[in-house]
Order: structure tokens, then C-alpha cells, then sequence
């Protein structure tokens, strides 16, 4: 980038919102999938859409790769530079814009860190209901950008269903409001259609999201089993009988262990073989009868022990371990992949297994903690990136693991989104007509390319089943 | 291509028993519909589309065309009522998938007989395929507890206008592989694709169902009532306000535990005691009352007009849209009101047609000075073209239309019948 367009950049956002300097700019080479890296060119950090759309009109100019990033947490490579270009952050853009009680909404930044919007409205007894692990410190940005979930995302619905409106920054720098209706689209849903888009349609700068009132009673439940089997069992059985609590965690011995050997320790009983964290809310009397039912169930599969949380702040501690399991991994290995699927809850024991049966063939450690409410499992392999064959391994795993959720119905991903890391297994979930509808609408949103390149669609799908649509070969649209 | 050799080529698709005819009824125009037992027909009948630059119109049983602006050209229907049945139901899972022309109260059917609830709860299911109801975005009068439909469509599994077949989204209650492209089929209105199957997420039947009516001549006290029953810290499946001037039905309906229920009963009441003619329901009689209250929705037909704002603004809108309406006729509106959900549906009591047409246009006229949201949801020819020369070009307009041309670049699917003559 030469040094014309550079004082064009810093004359938008201002000497702060720019980060050139070798140092300052390595956190931006990856997000939280650290094992594939690549330095970006510049990194922006407007403060507002109307200097987001100023970068982006000059990126587009320039003929410059934008990825967009918000906190950084994500897990699937998404926000990384993998083409190098430009990483526009939304680390300056965190207010809350408005708050309106009566009518339950709020309108914020897209910087704004997810719990931050909770905490601004708590007071009102509001809450926002999706709730990654990362809450603390992802952005809600990053979150449309994923389409994120969250153990409560079994009652609540992931980000989608609580997304009301955005204004979205286009390739070329155009602002695109999407503000006018909380009921319906105005034409087709834009808004739907572009959350979960990973950064390849645009970047959103302001959200509106609908809040939810806090229930007035909650009863944590901890059932505690001698082995992961069980604990599946117990899940799927919760939903077979049609039973609504507001989330459903596995936690399996070696997540509780590191768990208990952290910051976050929950008192979760050590010998345990898996513990089983669920939550009921609403009112008094329907709290009462569907903890009853659980804990029949509980009392059917085996569980050793069912602990209810006392009051609020042992009932904060148990989720602080849940949510804190992903950090608390640092203490048995250096580094963490985080695998990402869903299967069908029919199949959440055997599918676990399968997970355990590779993880055991490669020779690696284990340790599972998932959204068993939504089939949503998270297999978490240890691994130090120093060892190259333990790298080849992981990734060996990732993708078997993968490749059998798929197998079983499931799917890639069900709240980290595709990102780098499942690029091209794309091609063993979808046929080639699927993705190349996909690359229809992601070139009428982008059509250099140019947002998040290297993202979502594996390239050489869209080149081969794109010339299948419209009569030319690879080579005719290759550029 | 002919009228006489188009029928001559559709019969040869699923033979002389799948065609007949069928009227458009925003135009009144004549076109052959076909309606194929099977998927394959429906792709050959998109290639002889492409092949011939024709221009069709999908359908369910049709009964949501009335809702839709005049097609600038079409050739003929196609209704997809022949490809239906439930593809798989995994009660275990809590998720269904169903052919496209399957209707609602055959699916409900099912579902209800695995222990599970289908959502939307649409006015009329017998008349209601499952495709038609995710096209048009129509969401249910259970919208309170649920949402809108688009939350519920897990995938789905359309065919393009040149009859290639495309999955988006799965099978799955959480899955966020790809782009969500079901939210942007969900409500084109078949101006995209022809959905051929959907899967569906759904819920527990609940254990027991109360249903609350009253009447009541003021507007003011109905809306006063719901208000103060949608404060009670309970998850309301329905609050609604039926009527015409002088006589408003009003009804709230609640379903969950048998023990929740009971213990709240009495602070419902305490809302709704300054109504007429009080009444609660229980279990089966709850729920004939509230099928009966969701038909009644669309006796006489689709609402003329949709007033959607902010709950807080909602009393303040309808008097702006009430205020106008009298000004132009003696004749009072009937309304349904969701006001927590924040919509106001209208019917004109103005039986000639024209006259009719004036009075939207004008009320849309009031709606532009006023910044208020309003949609028309009727089908007139003349007013459709007067509405869509007033449809303002935006962003996300020529967005919506490059949309559409990059996923029917042939004009397949019978255009102009949309917002922004999409």
C-alpha cells in the first residue's frame, strides 16, 4: 500500500485508529484458531459508520483484501488475514446508542462486548440472551459476523432470532440501513440473510437487538455421573420427553479437572466422569414441576449425585466454570483446537464416542464440553503447536471428527461458523450445486471478492459450479 | 410459444390430469396451472420455462396470491399441492421434514400425534400448504411465544428457475454451516425459487391450555387490559383484539404446565375483569376457542392493510390510521390487533372496489406524512401500479434485485408481484 492512500487511511480514523507497527500488529495474525497465522498490511479501527464507510470506499478504490474482526475470539480462523489486506476492528465502536425499555430493544456499536449490553440493561431486569463462553469479551459485531450461540441459545435461539436491524457497510463503502421494521423484512430478509455471513457480505457497524425479561425464578442443576455415556443418555432422554429447561452442558472428567485446577473452579466434584450442568426458568410452579421430571431422569440414567444451586452467586460459579472451561485447557497442554458440530440429539452418545475412539487412535487428549441441549458438541484436543506431527495429528482429528458428524445428519458447525479451519471440507456437506447458489448471493454482496477472502466457500467450488451455471469454464472467470 | 402448444407441452410433463386452470386474482387473468405428482416433473417444467423464456407463478393451494401485486408477465401456475408428504419426523429430535406441498393441518397432524406442537399456528391450515405458508413469511397467532416462521425453518431444499436443485441450512436445531439462505427464500414469495421441501424445528404439545375472552365497546379498555395482562411475567402464546366499532372481541391465551397455569389463573383475570361477557377455556374447549379466534382472521379474506410499529407506538399509529379512515368514510374498519407483537390488520368496509383503492391510497399518503410503517396486503391492479410507482429505490432495494437477477437471471419466476416490482 503506498504511502498516499496510508495518510488517506489515517486522516479517516485518526493517528489511534490505525496499527502499522510490527509489533502492535501481530495480535491481528490470527484470532482464537492460532495455529494458521498471517500478518495483515494495516490494521483500521474506525470509530463510527461513517468513517468505516470512508475506509472502505478507499479500500475499494484500491483494490485492497478487508477483513473485518471484532474481538478477535473466534475459533475458525475467521478473522484471519489469511490474503493479507486490511483488518477493519471494531475495537472503538462500543456504544450503546439506545436503550428502550418499554418496547425491549437496545441499538449499540458493533465493538460493543457481549456482556457489556447485558450489564447496560440488567438494571431494568433485561437481559440479552445469547451468551458464548467468550461473552466477556467477544463483540456483539463478531457475533452477527458468526451467528453466535451460547449455552442458553438451547432456549433463546442463537444471535439470529435476536437481531432486529443493522446498518451494514458494503464493499464499495455504500451504507445499507436495515432499521425500519421490527416485525417483518421490508422485501426479502436482508437482515437474516446477512448475519451469520462471516464477514463476506459487509461489515455491520450499528445492531439493533431485541432484549429479553429475566425470568423470576431460576434452578440450576448439577447431576454428577461416573461416566460420559450416561450424561449423554441423560440429554438425549430430556429431549426425547419434551422437556424445555433453558440449557442443557456436559462437562467430561478432564475439562472438570482442569476446570477445578483453575480460576474458575465451580466445585465440581473431581471423580466425576462427567458432570451435567442444566438450568430451568420461568415461574415458580413450572421451575418446580420440570425440575422434577430432570431429576427423574437423572435418577433414571444413573446420576450419583444432583446438587441445585443455593443462591445466585453458586449458581454464577457453575456456569464461571462452564464458560471458563475453554481458558482453564491452558493448564494441561499449551495449546487448544476447538472442534465445532452438530449432530442430531438423537445421536449425541454414540457420536461422542466416535469423537473419544479417534481422538484415542491418534494418540491425543481429550477433553469434551458441549451444548448437549442442541446436539452442539465441542471435542477439545491439547496439543503444543511445537510438535509438528501433534499439529498433523490434530488437524487429522478435526477433520474426522468433522467428516462423521456429517455422516451421522449433523453438520460443520453450530455457532463458530466456517471460517478457515472448515473450508474445505464445505465440499463433504454440501454438493456443488449448494455452494455454488452460495456464491451467487456472495458475489451480488461482493463482487471482487474482496471481503474476507478466502472464507466460507472453498474458491475452487464457486469457480467449477459458477462456469456450470452460466455456460464458461474455470478459466473464463478465474482472475 | 401459444397458449394451445404451452398446455400441449405442460401435459407432457405429468400428463393431461395435472393441468387445469387458474386465475390470478390481482389481475384476473386466465393461466393454465399445473400441478406435478413429483419433484422431477417440477424441475422439467422449470426447463421448459427456461427453454422457452417463460414466466411462471408458484403456488401452494393459492390462497396467499391475493396478497401479491400483479405479475408483469406469466405464462402459467404451477402449484406444488401434488409434491407432498412428511419426508422424515424424528420426534426424538424434535424436527420434521416435510414436501412443500403438504398442507398445514396435515402436518400438524403428524406432529401432534409424536407429542409435538407445529409452529406457525396459520389461520385456515386445511387451505395452507407448509411451502406457501414459508414463502409468503407468514407467521402464525402463536407469533407471541415463537416468533416469526423464519426462526423455525431449519433448511431447505429448492429448486432454481432453470430446475437445479439446492440445499441451504439442514435437518439440525443448531447449525450455522453456510449462508442462512432459508431467511432469504423465507417471504420472496416465490420470486427466488420454487421451494420443494422444508425441515422445520418444533415444540412440546403443552400440558394444559387456558384460554381468556372478553368484549368490550372501547378500543382504549381492550388494548388497557392486554396491556396489563402482558406485564404478568408469563409467556403468552396469543393476545389479540378482534372487531369493529362498538363491539371488540378480545382474547389471551397461555399454555404450559398444568401448575403454572392454575396458580395464575386468577391474576389474569384481575387484567381482563373490567371486559363484558368474560369466559375461560380449558383444555379442548381452549383450544376450538382459539381456532375459532384465528380463522376468524381472514373471514371476509386477507386484511386490505398492515400497520407494523414499536409496541409503545402502536395506540398512537392506529389513531393516526383511525383518525384518517374517518375522515374518508362512515363506515368503521374491522381490525385484529397483536399488540405486544405490535400489528394492526385492517379491512375496509368500503364495498366498492375503486372507492376502496382510493381510500388506501390515501391512507398510504397519511402513512408517508406520519413516517408510519404500513403494508397493503390486497390485490388490486390499479392501486398495485399506483404502489409500485411509489416505491422508493434504496440501497437495499436495487440490492433485493440483483439478488434476484443473479439467482433467476432468466426471469423464471414471474416478476413485478413483490415489493419494488421484484
Amino acid at each position: 500500500m503506498n504511502a498516499k492512500v496510508h495518510s488517506e487511511l489515517r486522516a479517516i480514523v485518526g493517528d489511534r485508529g490505525i496499527v502499522d507497527s510490527p509489533t502492535r500488529i501481530v495480535p491481528y495474525e490470527s484470532d482464537g484458531l492460532a495455529i494458521l497465522r498471517q500478518r495483515p498490511e494495516l490494521v483500521l479501527l474506525p470509530r463510527t459508520t461513517e468513517e468505516t464507510a470512508a475506509c472502505m470506499q478507499v479500500l475499494h478504490r484500491e483494490g485492497v483484501p478487508i477483513v473485518p474482526r471484532g474481538a478477535g475470539t473466534g475459533l475458525a480462523g475467521g478473522a484471519t488475514p489469511v490474503e493479507g489486506g486490511v483488518v477493519i476492528g471494531l475495537a472503538r465502536m462500543r456504544e450503546v446508542l439506545e436503550l428502550n425499555v418499554e418496547d425491549r430493544f437496545a441499538r449499540v456499536q458493533a465493538g460493543l462486548v457481549n456482556a457489556s449490553l447485558t450489564r447496560a440493561c440488567e438494571k431494568h431486569d433485561l437481559f440479552y440472551a445469547p451468551d458464548p463462553s467468550s461473552q466477556r469479551a467477544c463483540t456483539l459485531g463478531g457475533n452477527i459476523a458468526a451467528n453466535s450461540g451460547g449455552p442458553h441459545c438451547f432456549k433463546y435461539g442463537n444471535t439470529t432470532q435476536h437481531v432486529l436491524g443493522l446498518v451494514i457497510v458494503t464493499h464499495d463503502g455504500e451504507v445499507l440501513e436495515l432499521t425500519e421494521s421490527d416485525v417483518e423484512p421490508l422485501g426479502y430478509d436482508l437482515v437474516g440473510l446477512f448475519v451469520g455471513s462471516e464477514g463476506t457480505f459487509g461489515i455491520a457497524t450499528e445492531i439493533k437487538l431485541r432484549l429479553v425479561r429475566r425470568p423470576p425464578v431460576v434452578e440450576t442443576l448439577l447431576a454428577i455421573f461416573t461416566d460420559l455415556d450416561s450424561a449423554c443418555e441423560t440429554a438425549t432422554k430430556m429431549i426425547a420427553r419434551r422437556l424445555e429447561p433453558s440449557a442443557i452442558e456436559i462437562l467430561d472428567k478432564l475439562t472438570i479437572q482442569a476446570v477445578e485446577d483453575s480460576v474458575f473452579a465451580a466445585g465440581y466434584p473431581r471423580e466425576a466422569g462427567a458432570v451435567l450442568l442444566t438450568e430451568v426458568e420461568g415461574l415458580e410452579e413450572e421451575v418446580s414441576a420440570t425440575s422434577e421430571d430432570i431429576r427423574a431422569i437423572f435418577s433414571e440414567c444413573g446420576a450419583i449425585e444432583v446438587r441445585t444451586a443455593r443462591d445466585d452467586a453458586e449458581r454464577l460459579s457453575l456456569w464461571a466454570g462452564r464458560k471458563g472451561a475453554f481458558g482453564a485447557m491452558g493448564r494441561v497442554a499449551p495449546d487448544l483446537y476447538v472442534a465445532d458440530a452438530c449432530v442430531p440429539r438423537t445421536k449425541l452418545g454414540a457420536m461422542v464416542q466416535q469423537t473419544v475412539e479417534i481422538a484415542k487412535e491418534l494418540n491425543l487428549r481429550l477433553a469434551t464440553v458441549f451444548h448437549a441441549g442442541d446436539g452442539n458438541l465441542h471435542p477439545n484436543i491439547c496439543y503444543d503447536r511445537r510438535d509438528q506431527d501433534e499439529v498433523r495429528r490434530v488437524l487429522e482429528a478435526g477433520r474426522r471428527i468433522l467428516e462423521s458428524c456429517v455422516d451421522a445428519g449433523g453438520s460443520l458447525s453450530g455457532e463458530h461458523g466456517v471460517g478457515l479451519e472448515k473450508l474445505e471440507q464445505m465440499e463433504y456437506q454440501f454438493a456443488a450445486e449448494d455452494l455454488a447458489t452460495m456464491c451467487l448471493v456472495r458475489d451480488v454482496w461482493d463482487p471482487d471478492r474482496r471481503l474476507n477472502p478466502g472464507k466460507l466457500i472453498p474458491l475452487r467450488a464457486c469457480m467449477e459450479t459458477r462456469a456450470a451455471f452460466i455456460g464458461k469454464t474455470p478459466q473464463d472467470i478465474a482472475r | 410459444m401459444t397458449t394451445g402448444s404451452l398446455t400441449d407441452q405442460l401435459a407432457t410433463i405429468a400428463g393431461e390430469s395435472a393441468l387445469s386452470t387458474w386465475t390470478e386474482p390481482s389481475s384476473a387473468r386466465e393461466l393454465p396451472l399445473l400441478t406435478p405428482p413429483d419433484e422431477e416433473s417440477c424441475v422439467r417444467a422449470l426447463q421448459l420455462a427456461t427453454e422457452n423464456q417463460l414466466a411462471l407463478i408458484p403456488i401452494g393451494l393459492g390462497g396467499k396470491t391475493s396478497q401479491t401485486r400483479a405479475a408483469k408477465r406469466a405464462d402459467f401456475a404451477l402449484s406444488m399441492r401434488g409434491v407432498a408428504g412428511v419426508e422424515a419426523y424424528e420426534p426424538g429430535d424434535g424436527t420434521v421434514t416435510v414436501r412443500a406441498g403438504t398442507t398445514m393441518s396435515e402436518l400438524q397432524a403428524v406432529v401432534n400425534a409424536g407429542g409435538h406442537r407445529l409452529t406457525p399456528d396459520v389461520p385456515l391450515p386445511d387451505r395452507s400448504t407448509i411451502g406457501g405458508v414459508i414463502a409468503a413469511g407468514q407467521s402464525g397467532f402463536d407469533r407471541l411465544r415463537f416468533g416469526p416462521i423464519r426462526n423455525h425453518v431449519l433448511g431447505l431444499r429448492v429448486l432454481l428457475g432453470d430446475g437445479t436443485g439446492a440445499l441451504t441450512g439442514g435437518r439440525l436445531v443448531k447449525n450455522v454451516t453456510g449462508y442462512d439462505l432459508q431467511r432469504l427464500y423465507a417471504g420472496s414469495r416465490g420470486s427466488l425459487c420454487l421451494i420443494v421441501e422444508a425441515s422445520l424445528r418444533l415444540f412440546p404439545l403443552p400440558e394444559s391450555e387456558l384460554v381468556f375472552t372478553g368484549q368490550t365497546p372501547s378500543l382504549e379498555l381492550a388494548m388497557e387490559s392486554l396491556r396489563r395482562a402482558g406485564e404478568l411475567p408469563l409467556t403468552w402464546d396469543t393476545l389479540s383484539i378482534a372487531g369493529q366499532s362498538g363491539c371488540y372481541r378480545v382474547l389471551a391465551a397461555l399454555s404450559g404446565r398444568d401448575a403454572m397455569l392454575s396458580s395464575h389463573r386468577s391474576n389474569v383475570d384481575a387484567c381482563i375483569a373490567e371486559l363484558d361477557s368474560l369466559q375461560t377455556f380449558e383444555g379442548e374447549l381452549a383450544r376450538t376457542a382459539r381456532d375459532s379466534a384465528r380463522d376468524a382472521e381472514l373471514t371476509g379474506g386477507w386484511p386490505h392493510l398492515r400497520l407494523l410499529c414499536r409496541p409503545s407506538e402502536l395506540s398512537r399509529q392506529s389513531e393516526l390510521i383511525f383518525s384518517a379512515l374517518r375522515e374518508l368514510s362512515e363506515s368503521p374498519p374491522r381490525i385484529q390487533v397483536h399488540p405486544r407483537i405490535a400489528t394492526l390488520d385492517l379491512w375496509l368496509s368500503e364495498p366498492d372496489a375503486t372507492r376502496r383503492s382510493e381510500q388506501l391510497i390515501e391512507l398510504f399518503e397519511v402513512a408517508a406524512t406520519h413516517s408510519l410503517h404500513i403494508e397493503w396486503l390486497g390485490s388490486q391492479r390499479a392501486l398495485a401500479q399506483e404502489l409500485a410507482a411509489s416505491d422508493t429505490t434504496t440501497p437495499a432495494l436495487r440490492l433485493m434485485t440483483k439478488l434476484q437477477s443473479s439467482l433467476d437471471p432468466a426471469g423464471v419466476f414471474a416478476r413485478g408481484r413483490f415489493l419494488g416490482g421484484l
